[in-house]
């Protein structure tokens, strides 16, 4: 679905301010999975983001969705409805007065007839947990931080883009909330079908949610592979300044105190059993 | 640890009140923060948390109630000037509290507006860059610091008004880990070494941890208030209010519901390994 091969991207070109961003970037991601992009501030993970749309055209190098370069003009006018990108606190670009204005921004620009808009409103904020007939209405300034990344959200979702992008959508938000939106990315992709690329610097989120994870560095991958094996190379993602999750840091650590603790674990869930394991072991002893 | 610095006395405040978008965002608060205690304040998004903190120093007046700074009340407008001086306040996004061109003018901002004599304004602006480790930055203009840089430049630029309580309003949530990390250990060492109060607002759990003592806002209340033991010893209350617990706390109650021997008010990641040796060893 996502194909980039040795992306390279300088801000400024030719002047004395240049600046590589993307420095022989590779990887691809097959259609309906879910892929993390983590990396430190400054590694380039939003520069990536805003290739993958066409906002951004490649130095040298190329991206390619659905199999089509993201340089073909005609394909690149047509790809943010493929490529639905939610922005770092995209609450801060609201401007409409109601949410259903702001949810309806992107079909109406369609020129989609105001029946299908509102059924589709309804259902994309249906889908980000709120209820369309208490919110419709209301000025999307009027709700709480966390209710208004689920508007931004749902103006994302509701023209039905195959691939969501999105730049770190849980930032700021308390931690129910954050479940509800990582909790619906992944039904998305498990029964939807959607692409997800979730750009974060959670390590716990990509444990539990990703395929794939790539992981920057000024730039360049650092690591990349399956949660598993990204998280058996602790020295590397220190080096990109991410922490390992806290189940793996824990079986870590466990090891170093001279415990047989396996460290192939990503979820709490998987700490449990692997700390068990531990402990009818020591019993047989 | 007894003496109190900030009092608020049945603090209520209702934005645009009379109107038909009348809000409440804070119910009835009344508590302490004593001097050169480390209280975080966590609640889920629209508790009321940053409304609460805009109290601290005056720049919101409590629609009924009493906030009182070190005897000073917030409603005497004769008061403001002192008390946010005394209280310093560093928001989310450093971008909206940087102004100058050059780090050190930055910092320099603040004490030259109190009208300081020169010298005692390097001084100051030294000793902040100093504590937040920035002495080397100082020449450097602040769009090409990294977040964690930016963040400690704001707080630098804080900390060279001398306040004695600084109020933090989730000052991480937009840094990477190890921007976090910084940002986290500056402020915990003026708190040990300096003996700043600090009021820290945070939606991480890992860093409510580290606190003397946490308050619990909901719906504008305060909802729970005690060290992080007691606070996270609370488990099921606080999943109704969409928090949750840090992972070391959540993993432990996990395993005690499994049976395991492990200590009450397990908290940090140390605690936990502590516990763990203790049962597989």
């Amino acid at each position: 679905m996502i194909l980039v091969e040795d992306l390279t991207y300088w801000y400024a070109p030719g002047t004395p301010l240049a600046v590589k961003a993307l420095d022989g970037v590779s990887f691809s991601l097959a259609e309906g999975k879910f892929m993390v992009l983590a990396g430190g501030t400054g590694s380039g993970k939003t520069t990536l983001a805003q290739h993958l749309n066409g906002l951004l055209l490649p130095s040298s190098g190329r991206v390619q969705v659905g199999g089509r370069d993201t340089r073909e003009e005609a394909f690149r006018r047509q790809l943010w409805r493929t490529v639905g990108l939610l922005w770092q606190y995209p609450e801060r670009q609201f401007f409409e007065e109601t949410v259903y204005r702001e949810v309806a921004f992107a079909l109406r620009n369609l020129g989609a007839d105001e029946e299908y808009i509102r059924e589709r409103v309804a259902w994309a904020l249906r889908a980000v947990g709120l209820n369309p007939a208490e919110v419709l209405d209301l000025s999307p300034f009027a709700l709480s931080g966390g209710m208004r990344r689920r508007v931004a959200l749902a103006s994302v979702l509701v023209y039905r883009p195959r691939v969501l992008v999105l730049d770190e959508p849980t930032a700021g938000l308390d931690p129910a909330s954050r479940e509800h939106i990582l909790g619906l990315l992944k039904k998305l992709q498990e029964e939807e079908g959607h692409t997800v690329i979730l750009i974060t610097h959670r390590m716990e989120e990509a444990a539990r949610l990703a395929d794939w994870v790539v992981v920057l560095s000024r730039g360049r991958v650092c690591l990349q592979g399956t949660p598993r094996e990204v998280f058996q190379n602790p020295a590397a993602l220190k080096e990109a300044g991410l922490h390992l999750p806290f189940p793996c840091r824990l079986m870590h650590r466990l090891r170093e105190e001279g415990l047989a603790a396996g460290t192939a674990v990503l979820t709490l869930e998987e700490a449990e059993a692997e700390l068990e394991r531990l402990r009818t072991r020591g019993r047989q002893h | 640890m007894c003496e109190a610095q900030i009092s608020l006395r049945g603090v209520s405040f209702v934005f645009n009140p009379g109107t038909s978008r009348e809000r409440a965002a804070l119910r009835d608060i009344s508590g302490e923060i004593y001097r050169g205690e480390f209280l975080a304040i966590i609640g889920p998004n629209g508790a009321g948390k940053s409304t609460l903190a805009r109290h601290l120093n005056a720049l919101l007046l409590p629609t009924r109630g009493e906030v009182l700074v070190e005897g000073l009340s917030t409603a005497d407008p004769a008061n403001w000037w002192e008390i946010r001086r005394r209280v310093g306040m560093v928001l989310q996004n450093p971008d909206e509290q940087l102004v100058a061109p050059v780090v050190e003018e930055d910092v320099a901002f603040g004490p030259e507006n109190l009208g300081l004599a020169p010298a005692e304004i390097r001084r100051r602006v030294d000793w902040a860059l100093e504590v937040t480790g920035l002495a080397e930055l100082r020449l450097r203009p602040p769009h090409l610091l990294s977040g964690g840089q930016k963040q400690r430049a704001a707080l630098a630029g804080v900390l060279a008004m001398k306040p004695s309580c600084l109020v933090l309003d989730e000052p991480t949530a937009m840094l990477d880990p190890a921007g976090k990390e910084e940002v986290l250990q500056a402020v915990l060492r003026l708190h040990r070494e300096e003996g700043l109060t600090v009021v820290l607002i945070t939606h991480h759990m890992e860093e409510a941890a580290l606190a003397d003592r946490i308050w619990v806002l909901h719906g504008g209340r305060l909802a729970l208030a005690g060290n992080p033991q007691e606070i996270f010893a609370r488990r099921e209350a606080l999943r109704e209010m969409g928090l949750g617990l840090p992972g070391p706390a959540e993993l432990a109650w996990r395993l005690r519901s499994r049976g395991w021997t492990l200590p009450e008010g397990i908290v940090s990641f140390e605690e936990l390994v502590a516990g763990l040796k203790k049962v597989l060893s």
